[in-house]
């Protein structure tokens, strides 16, 4: 079916039954609303809007300028009939105007006015302005177009659904060239091979291919973006690895393996399903970190040091063998042991073999581990 | 103006001997149209890149300018309608737009035209879709020759459909009128100052025929009315294929330009299949699983990581043949909003 384009009041079917979007019914007949392309589909006639504001929803990715700064927040500039609020208590560091960040789409009300959350900041960059209504089309199927823009011209770009595109790295002022091009000719049959062949004559090279890593790519994160920022920390030896998104990751909160850590160091079996189900991660074994109530001390890894159970909520520890809960700050700084981490007596034992049973207890008059050195020994 | 007036009195007067004549015996008026014939209008839609929607028109002598901008916050807030989208239409006419100077304040007649045509394209217009907001349509007559306020909300309508503001239908407007007894389309200035003149301005939806302007100047019978009525809603539809034509003709215009090099690339670089790879080869092109932990080693006892297969964008080999042409107009699905999950994957 080729691409009919249609105007408002222009008649595009007779079932007022299967309406999609941008169309309205009269007297049993269909009629198109906006200026666009007919899409019409066995179960859904719609039109595919060529122009239009944006108008905000629930759960889009934006991409936003700061416009102004008030006492409590930013004033963010999205594109759409009004500017949305930042609030600064959500935010880490601090913003400037003019700067360039990434938000989500939290609650839209009756008026359009959308509240934004999460949101980031995008560094470096330009803005290229394009059309909302053309973004689909920017993307491509499976990113195709997108990915073509990327590879063919090496830079960063990230679309916003609100039309405004950040695009950072390689050669930046082809790939805003490019953005700009394909908006204006988004109605255009075949433009994804189009462009492919512009690039390749603009760069010199081969045509850029419309498949993607996949890997280096952040700009799916906020999609699975959850609350808990701070596993975007950590991970093996730093930053993010990968495509694991923000959730817990292998590294769980803060510490992580790689750092400060040295060699010696043995993670825990199974990253798989730690990485993947946070809390009622892999590392269960018997008897390790296992409490209850406490969000925080489980993130993929059931680490026992930083576990200072203590703060939250009396932070209980169930204690494997013993059967009862106690409160106590953790010492463990050594290897997740398979059984039984918290002991209910002192835990600088665990260094050694010795471990199992109180050796002050047994031998009272063994110097090796003297109570009167150890400062936490009361 | 009143050089080329003088050149058309010139050229009648042998016709009727200095008198002034409106339309002849055989059907034709002063500058060579019938009755029934509109004069020679042009509709460029977009063509001012800061306006969200602009529209420049030409009617006869007439040339018209429309910038639309909106659905934007209405300011002054007093003036925003909680339920509903306010359209505020400005008509001016620039001082050089006529023989003699006009006074760029907006007058009396500017003011009624710019409420009459704001509710015309209210009638149009879904509204509702945006309270709180305001849509400005500027209209600047740039040379005036009767007929302007027809012309400015034919031009205006096309403008807001141009700026992607959805619509239950265009706008369409006509001038019919009577001189000197006959009943005329498209009136121009010399017939709209005949002693007997009466000049009706009509606007209508063209899906169904619906009202939405109607101003008349002069004196008529009821009859008279109702077949200048009839010739209107006939002539319309002239007018409408003209806004059509105009519209669509700014999105097909649209064509990407072919840089010199372009046709030759495609055979030279193409990407290469999977099949003409070597094993290797293959085995380096093929997505990296994003759960596989490497690059850091860990000392005895690091569990083998099983690698989970790789999710996204890796095809069966064989499917891989040639660039990408999934957009060859099969399925304009691609460009739906909700097709995509946040985009950037």
């Amino acid at each position: 079916m080729s691409r009919e384009i249609v105007i408002p009041g222009e008649h595009v079917g007779s079932n007022p039954h299967i309406m999609g979007q941008n169309v309205y019914a009269m007297d049993g007949q269909v009629y198109s609303a906006v200026m666009g392309i007919k899409n019409e589909r066995d179960n859904e006639i719609s039109v595919v809007p060529l122009n239009g504001k944006y108008m905000p929803v629930e759960n889009d990715t934006l991409v936003g300028i700061i416009k102004s700064e008030k006492f409590s927040g930013y004033e963010v500039e999205i594109n759409s009939f009004y500017t949305s609020f930042a609030s600064k208590k959500e935010l880490r560091d601090p913003l400037k105007v003019g700067a360039i960040v990434t938000c989500k789409v939290t609650k839209v009300n009756e008026l359009n006015e959308a509240d934004i959350g999460f949101v980031r900041s995008m560094g470096d960059g330009e803005i290229v302005m394009v059309n909302p209504s053309r973004v689909p089309r920017i993307i491509g199927k499976n990113n195709s177009m997108l990915n073509v823009v990327k590879n063919g011209t090496g830079a960063n770009v990230f679309v916003g659904k609100n039309g405004l595109v950040h695009v950072s790295g390689g050669n930046t002022e082809l790939a805003k060239e490019t953005l700009l091009r394909i908006n204006e000719h988004a109605h255009v049959e075949n433009l994804t091979l189009d462009t492919q062949k512009f690039l390749a004559v603009k760069t010199g090279g081969g045509m850029p291919s419309s498949e993607g890593s996949g890997m280096d790519d952040h700009s799916s994160d906020h999609n699975n973006y959850r609350d808990n920022n701070y596993g975007s920390r950590g991970g093996f030896g730093g930053q993010r690895h990968g495509g694991f998104g923000n959730r817990g990751g292998f590294g769980g909160n803060r510490n992580g393996f790689g750092g400060g850590r040295g060699g010696g160091f043995r993670p825990r079996n199974n990253f798989r399903s730690g990485g993947d189900r946070g809390f009622s991660g892999g590392n269960r074994g018997f008897g390790n970190n296992r409490t209850f109530g406490n969000a925080r001390n489980n993130f993929g890894n059931n680490r026992s040091y930083d576990n200072d159970s203590s703060s939250f909520d009396g932070g209980r520890n169930y204690n494997d063998r013993g059967g009862d809960f106690q409160q106590r700050p953790r010492r463990n700084f050594g290897d997740n042991r398979g059984f039984d981490n918290n002991r209910r007596f002192n835990n600088n034992d665990s260094f050694d073999q010795n471990s199992g049973f109180d050796r002050r207890k047994r031998f009272p008059r063994d110097n090796r581990n003297n109570a009167n050195d150890d400062p936490d020994f009361e | 103006m009143a050089k080329e007036k003088a050149k058309q009195k010139t050229e009648t007067k042998t016709q009727t001997e200095g008198k002034e004549w409106w339309v002849d015996s055989k059907g034709k008026r002063i500058d060579g149209r019938s009755v029934n014939d509109l004069r020679e209008i042009k509709i460029k839609a977009g063509v001012l890149p800061n306006a969200d929607g602009s529209c420049y028109l030409e009617w006869g002598q007439n040339k018209v300018l429309v910038s639309v901008h909106g659905p934007r916050e209405c300011l002054p807030k007093h003036q925003a309608n909680p339920y509903k989208a306010t359209v505020r239409y400005n008509y001016r006419m620039a001082t050089f737009s006529v023989t003699e100077r006009k006074n760029p304040r907006p007058g009396r007649r500017e003011v009624e035209i710019s409420k009459v045509s704001g509710e015309a394209l209210e009638r149009a217009i879904f509204l509702e879709k945006f309270p709180n907001t305001a849509i400005d349509i500027f209209v600047e007559v740039l040379d005036a020759n009767a007929g302007t306020r027809i012309a400015c909300l034919t031009a205006a309508a096309v403008a807001v459909a141009d700026a992607g503001i959805p619509m239950r239908d265009l706008v369409t407007g006509i001038t019919v009128g009577r001189a000197e007894g006959n009943p005329l389309i498209d009136l121009n200035k010399h017939e709209e100052d005949a002693p007997d003149a009466v000049d009706m301005a009509v606007a209508f939806l063209p899906n169904n025929k619906e009202v939405v302007l109607l101003q008349m100047d002069g004196e008529m019978s009821s009859k008279e009315f109702a077949n200048l009525m009839e010739m209107a809603a006939e002539n319309v539809s002239k007018v409408y294929e003209l806004q059509k034509a105009a519209l669509k003709e700014s999105v097909l215009s649209k064509v990407p330009e072919q840089i010199p090099g372009m046709d030759e690339v495609e055979e030279a670089t193409a990407p290469r299949s999977m099949e003409s790879m070597s094993e290797e080869e293959q085995e380096m092109m093929k997505p990296r699983d994003p759960m596989a932990f490497h690059g850091h080693e860990f000392e005895e006892e690091t569990t083998k990581i099983e690698s989970k297969p790789a999710k996204k964008g890796k095809k069966d080999p064989k499917k891989v043949e040639e660039t990408v042409d999934e957009d060859s107009g099969e399925d304009y699905s691609d460009m739906e909003r909700d097709a995509y999950d946040g985009g950037n994957q």
